[in-house]
């Protein structure tokens, strides 16, 4: 199996599975452009969201296979938990799905925030993207 | 706000609903102008769920109805321009068509040319078209409104379609179509009601129907596209019914009149949706056997709460995302889901609602009256009645009893009767202003409504002083025969009684 090494934004170098670094689309293209010699630079994206994508696409690659006893209870239960993270956590993951061009994930996140913010109140939704940004900055 | 995009921000706003995005608009300048922008309109994943605009008691507070979710929600966004008042006209693909009262008419008020204006809830901008003028014979029925707008082009048709008696009693079925790209209004042309004849097909692209003839059965369908009518016969009855038409009649009791709401379609299936004296029925065509089937049906008791009067009883069926939203000539809203047909569904909350707010009304309506009514004290009191059950005493019943009654009796029964026919003079009216959520209609209207009723009030009570004062001369009248039949034969009562009773009823 061909590896495929990435590297994060604090210098991390995560090596994964060819096939599973093509299910981001950014990826991909940078495969196709420089080849798989070298570590493809991710400097968006810090090590832990980088973990956590990576978590999310093998979980679902694997959801995908045949012969996988994973229901959809169970994989509705893992996006569940996997998006119940802090806001600034959530918010980076966005960004990152949408740099890393990964069109599931960044669905998943973005209801996950619409759903939050559907309800509340002006106000608070502000005060929940200003501290998002003051998190990040 | 930069950690998030303006591209991202509004793939997270593209599953929101109208309401919603009516709040988000005011956390900032920048969402406000993303999600007023026309690109974020064609992004939104909501915009079929876009139902009506329904007008609200004021001018700044209106609502939009979101029949998924079944509740009306106030919202920030301001649907539809000023004065706009109706609600859940037509809409289609985020666009709402809605009705303007001034100059516009109220459904069918002859004489006065229709105004629409079609807008976009979201971006906030509105249309008005040219002011479209349908001859309206008193026979005129069955009009029908269609918005149907094309995402891929960004035109939109709205279709109006309707039928008429011609000098022979024959029923011509006309449609207007208003074309946005063309912005002119163009006539189709008009069907007359031969029937035997056509048996066309329903084809794709049938957008709505003008009516029901019956009997026999036949369901006339406009084409928008071709601009055509056409006869579809296999609608159930015809010449030739099946059993499960024969006990569809029996169980929907379609024979008392039956009416149709309209035609939808969905998902490559047609609908079509009648409505009679006791029910709602949703029927579907069944494209092999040729023949409309029913799929589900409720009572009027369950979606209403009772049976509609005599003036909210014209009910269209629209179609809004996968649910079918009845609306009558009102506004009052109710829903069924059609995706899994095998239960219609209402909002029960919506009911108690606009139950609840129907009797704010009611009070609010009978303190306005009290003050009108200091001029004219006669009145006031037909108006406090008019909250009470307002069913009176039919005036043919006194007449019976009068043939029993003596005649002093009769003449205080003959006042008690007319008192009756002011207290009760206009029961329907009473229970129309019980039934129809009020909340609905437009404040003008209400006082106009009122003022009618004042004016009837009026009458009435004046035509009861001049019975009154009938009947006093009638008294004296008999008083003088009576002393002179006393003087002529002094045991004749009865010939006394026979008089009077005559002279009373020619009084009354």
């Amino acid at each position: 199996m061909v590896k495929v090494t990435l590297k994060s934004a604090e210098g991390d170098v995560f090596e994964v599975d060819e096939e599973l670094a093509l299910e981001s689309l950014m990826v991909k293209n940078m495969i196709e452009d420089v080849g798989l010699d070298s570590a493809i630079s991710l400097p968006n994206v810090s090590s832990t969201i980088l973990a956590k994508v990576i978590e999310y696409i093998k979980f679902h690659m694997d959801a995908q296979k045949d012969g996988s006893k994973k229901t959809s209870e169970e994989i509705k239960a893992f996006d569940d938990d996997f998006v119940n993270v802090g806001i600034p956590t959530l918010f980076e993951m966005v960004l990152a799905s949408n740099y890393l061009n990964v069109k599931s994930l960044l669905s998943l996140t973005c209801n996950t925030v619409a759903n939050m913010i559907k309800t509340k109140p002006p106000a608070e939704v502000k005060e929940m993207f200003t501290s998002a940004k003051q998190a990040k900055a | 706000m930069e950690c998030i995009t303006k591209d991202l921000l509004l793939q997270i706003f593209a599953g929101l609903e109208l309401d919603d995005l009516g709040r988000l608009r005011c956390v900032c300048r920048s969402w406000h102008s993303a999600i007023a922008s026309q690109g974020f309109a064609k992004q939104w994943k909501n915009r079929d769920q876009v139902c009506c605009v329904l007008r609200a008691k004021d001018s700044i507070h209106r609502e939009v109805w979101f029949p998924g979710s079944g509740a009306r929600r106030s919202t920030g966004l301001n649907p539809g321009p000023r004065g706009c008042f109706s609600i859940g006209v037509s809409s289609s693909h985020g666009l709402v068509c809605g009705l303007l009262p001034d100059e516009g008419r109220y459904w069918s008020t002859p004489d006065t040319a229709w105004k629409f204006v079609v807008g976009n809830p979201l971006t906030n901008k509105w249309r008005r078209l040219p002011p479209i003028d349908i001859p309206c014979r008193p026979l005129c029925t069955m009009e029908r409104i269609h918005l149907q707008a094309d995402p891929s082009k960004g035109s939109y048709k709205l279709a109006i379609t309707y039928s008429e008696v011609g000098s022979d009693y024959e029923v011509i079925y006309q449609a207007r179509q208003y074309d946005s790209e063309s912005r002119v209004w163009t006539s189709a042309v008009p069907f007359i009601g031969e029937h035997d004849g056509a048996n066309t097909k329903i084809d794709g692209s049938v957008l709505g129907s003008a009516g029901l003839h019956y009997p026999p059965y036949f369901l006339m369908a406009y084409n928008p596209d071709s601009m055509a009518w056409s006869c579809h016969k296999h609608f159930a009855g015809d010449r030739d019914p099946t059993p499960l038409n024969e006990s569809v009649y029996k169980e929907y009791k379609l024979l008392d009149s039956t009416a149709l709401s309209g035609v939808l379609r969905w998902r490559g299936r047609n609908f079509m949706v009648t409505h009679s004296f006791s029910c709602v029925v949703l029927w579907e065509l069944d494209t092999v056997a040729g023949e409309w089937k029913v799929l589900s049906s409720r009572r009027y008791k369950e979606l209403y709460g009772g049976r509609p009067s005599r003036r909210n009883s014209d009910i269209q069926a629209l179609l809004v995302g996968s649910t079918i939203v009845f609306s009558d000539r009102y506004g009052t809203l109710f829903e069924c889901g059609h995706g899994h047909c095998t239960q219609l569904r209402i909002h029960t909350q919506l009911q108690r609602r606009a139950i609840g707010e129907s009797r704010e009304h009611l009070a609010r309506e009978s303190e306005e009256h009290v003050k009108n009514s200091a001029i004219l004290p006669a009145p006031a009191r037909s108006n406090s009645a008019l909250t009470g059950k307002g069913a009176s005493a039919p005036l043919s019943t006194d007449a019976q009893g009068l043939q029993h009654s003596t005649a002093e009796k009769h003449a205080q029964e003959c006042g008690a009767a007319a008192e009756e026919t002011l207290r009760g003079g206009f029961p329907a009216e009473g229970r129309a202003l019980g039934r129809e959520s009020g909340l609905n209609r437009s404040r003008d209207n209400q006082i106009q409504e009122l003022e009618e009723l004042l004016e009837g009030s009026s009458r009435l009570w004046a035509e009861n002083q001049q019975l009154k004062k009938n009947l006093h001369n009638q008294e004296k009248k008999m008083e003088a025969v009576i002393a002179r039949m006393e003087e002529e034969h002094e045991e004749a009562v009865y010939p006394r009684e026979e008089d009077g009773r005559n002279s009373t009823r020619q009084g009354c």
